[in-house]
């Protein structure tokens, strides 16, 4: 694969010793909570259902939902503009930063403004741009990426976090949570009071109110719209629910699934801008709506689902993998499974084609998913979409090729386990392979490879039902056995393994 | 893009030659029917109001009568020992609150700037409603009730009365009238962004505290 892919990166993320039991650490935590908090909740289930079915109609029918909002929006005195890609997007908010002589910008975290670079576009212009969540303002001032979707920082520890304070400008700060979360408020006052211009995602439009709403446990989000002059929301098409009922759903379905809260500290409703007797609150709004690569998904079978995603992290949260090489790993702005399917669909070719590898198709994604998207199908047909197109190598193609014609007649399949059974002689030692070389290098770097049997199971199987007291097998169960299920053949393989024990024989096939 | 262009690519892409301009049917709507025949009767929902505020690290207290809730303010305020509180003055007129708060220097909403009212260190306010099922306080932005009262100061104590409490977020939904800036607020500011070691008063107020007169 790509030698600066996901693989490289991973890693490098492997040696981060502080990194690694962060991430397991907050996995943990995370996901602890999110069981206990739904498991009180009750009727979980029901709830997740709900929120499939709202997510399903809404996207279904994004055209009608998308024309409702923009005209609530406008009804109510905001400005709406359609970016089809990143840098339009990202124009679009340099335009109307310039329009007001912006110098300063507050912002709130925003996936999506991630994923266009609006900052850089903003910085480049000669605008100062602060993020105000607390963990992407420590990522920001590192020059990093968040690494994960809810919990931007946690690749930093405490003494990291008081360096960057103090370079900052924190004076005599400790490394006391207090203390540091102290100098981030003081800090950030000053920023929302200087600020011409504010921006912000958007968690959820609602269609038939034009409303924009935000869900923040910091309250950052409620400064930056409520004190600088003007407003940008920066929202993906898809954001959008049809009526406030529906956001009682995702209300609930959200804190939830990302961070085990039964209630988000804060839920802001913007309507529109202040209102002219009002004295606080942006006086203009702006909302860009952004697709960059998502009219794509709609009405692809196997894709659309994606959009239905509400950015909650809870498959990160689960993911085996994820835990393993962290949220950098995998190079974009969105990590874990959401974003091993989301990067390639937003960005097809193949920079980002090895991220659908970079999971074990457990199902946990889907599993903890609250609108039950199957991202451990999307991770198969994404990889099948990266082999048509070419990406892999062609010696993957090869081996596959191989196995195919092999493990599709029982004569091949004899021959060339007997020819291995031969081949492997050199290498086996005390019934094990640990020769660093070749196409088993990846597994036996670090673990030895069992060798094949001796005496392969295929043959014994005549002498194994006589001694478990069945007639011995017709020997057309050869295709049988070879169509058998995997697991199937994992089962037979451990009894293999006993029966091998049983006779002093250390040999496995 | 083109406003148009845009829609009708969407359109295109769902199937349809042109975007929809008809309302789609829906088949369900909301929040599942088991939760939202749950009406909780006025008791159990001030007590589960005051459980689950408590458990967001609020500090709740319910008073039978306007005098005791009058009281309990001046209590409060006298253990806090504000220098500046800030208030939604004209707004907090139901509750009588002006000789207790007379003791101590006020910004009132409206007479004083917002970065006056950013430095008090407690902000007084009254609210739309509160939530049972979440602990939840819901502030209305209108020319009095101003955003930042609430929201800038480093104690928050709202005043509210138990007509104003409902037993989920639904209902308030659907029965509010939408002001520009609908602010449902579930305990003080909270981050975990530093080793996962829970953190209040990030940005917005790092205490809370409801007084609520049982009006009803």
């Amino acid at each position: 694969m790509n030698p600066s892919g996901i693989l490289a990166r991973s890693k490098e993320s492997l040696q981060n010793e502080f990194l690694r039991a962060a991430v397991r650490f907050t996995q943990d935590r995370l996901r602890n909570k999110k069981q206990a908090v739904t498991s009180e909740f009750g009727h979980w289930e029901e709830w997740r259902e709900r929120g499939r079915q709202i997510r399903e109609h809404t996207v279904s029918h994004l055209d009608y939902y998308l024309q409702q909002f923009a005209d609530k929006v406008r009804q109510t005195g905001g400005q709406v503009y359609f970016a089809v890609d990143g840098d339009e997007a990202s124009r679009i908010a340099l335009e109307i930063a310039k329009k007001h002589r912006a110098k300063r910008i507050v912002k709130s975290k925003s996936m999506v403004s991630e994923e266009v670079h609006l900052n850089r576009h903003l910085q480049e212009a000669g605008m100062e741009v602060v993020e105000t969540d607390l963990g992407e303002y420590i990522v920001q001032l590192a020059e990093e990426l968040p690494s994960h979707i809810i919990i931007p920082a946690i690749h930093k520890n405490r003494q990291q976090i008081k360096d960057l304070f103090t370079a900052a400008g924190g004076e005599h700060l400790t490394t006391d949570t207090k203390d540091l979360t102290a100098f981030a408020r003081r800090t950030m006052r000053e920023k929302f009071s200087q600020a011409d211009v504010g921006i912000t995602g958007c968690n959820f439009g609602i269609a038939n109110t034009g409303s924009v709403v935000l869900f923040t446990n910091e309250g950052n989000a409620d400064m930056v719209t409520n004190l600088p002059p003007v407003h940008i929301v920066m929202m993906g098409m898809e954001r959008l629910l049809p009526t406030l009922a529906d956001l009682e759903v995702f209300a609930n379905l959200l804190p939830r699934s990302a961070t085990g809260q039964s209630v988000i500290t804060y839920m802001s409703m913007i309507t529109g801008p202040r209102q002219v007797q009002e004295r606080d609150g942006a006086k203009e709004l702006h909302v860009i709506i952004v697709d960059n690569g998502r009219s794509r998904q709609l009405g692809d079978a196997h894709f659309q689902e994606i959009l239905h995603c509400i950015r909650c992290g809870a498959c990160l949260n689960v993911c085996p993998v994820y835990r393993q090489i962290g949220g950098h790993s995998y190079g974009s702005v969105y990590p874990g499974p959401i974003g091993a399917v989301l990067t390639p669909l937003l960005h097809p070719g193949p920079e980002y084609a090895d991220l659908p590898y970079a999971s074990s198709l457990c199902g946990a994604c889907w599993e903890a998913c609250p609108v039950k998207i199957p991202l451990h199908h999307m991770l198969v047909s994404l990889r099948a979409r990266s082999v048509a197109a070419g990406y892999n190598p062609p010696v993957e193609k090869l081996i596959f090729k191989a196995y195919g014609a092999i493990f599709a007649r029982p004569g091949r399949y004899r021959f060339a386990f007997s020819v291995a059974r031969f081949g492997q002689q050199p290498l086996v030692h005390d019934g094990t392979i640990s020769a660093r070389l070749g196409p088993l290098t990846g597994w036996t770097a670090h673990r030895d490879a069992p060798s094949l049997a001796e005496v392969p199971f295929r043959q014994r199987w005549q002498t194994l039902q006589q001694e478990l007291g069945h007639p011995p097998a017709d020997p057309a169960d050869d295709k049988a056995t070879n169509s058998a299920s995997k697991d199937a053949r994992g089962a037979q393989q451990n009894s293999d393994v006993r029966m091998q024990k049983q006779q002093g024989d250390v040999g496995h096939e | 893009m083109n406003e148009q262009d845009f829609l009708q690519n969407v359109a295109q892409r769902l199937g349809r030659s042109h975007p929809m301009t008809q309302p789609p049917q829906r088949q369900v709507v909301g929040a599942p029917e088991f939760w939202t025949q749950h009406v909780e009767p006025l008791q159990e929902r001030i007590e589960h109001f005051l459980t689950a505020f408590t458990a967001l690290g609020g500090d709740g207290h319910v008073f039978d009568t306007l005098a005791g809730l009058q009281q309990g303010l001046s209590h409060l305020l006298s253990q806090l020992q504000p220098k500046q509180i800030a208030t939604w003055g004209d707004g907090l007129a139901e509750f009588g609150v002006t000789d207790v708060l007379a003791a101590y220097p006020q910004l009132q909403w409206g007479q004083v700037s917002v970065a006056d009212v950013s430095r008090a260190d407690v902000g007084l306010t009254g609210c739309s409603y509160a939530i049972a099922d979440t602990g939840t306080l819901v502030f209305a932005a209108t020319p009095t009730h101003g955003r930042g009262v609430h929201l800038l100061p480093t104690v928050h104590i709202a005043l509210l009365k138990a007509s104003q409490v409902r037993t989920r977020l639904g209902e308030v939904l659907s029965e509010t009238e939408l002001s520009t800036y609908l602010h449902f607020v579930s305990g003080p500011s909270r981050s975990s962004d530093i080793e996962n070691d829970q953190s209040i008063g990030v940005h917005g107020p790092a205490a809370m505290f409801a007084l609520m007169w049982k009006d009803i």
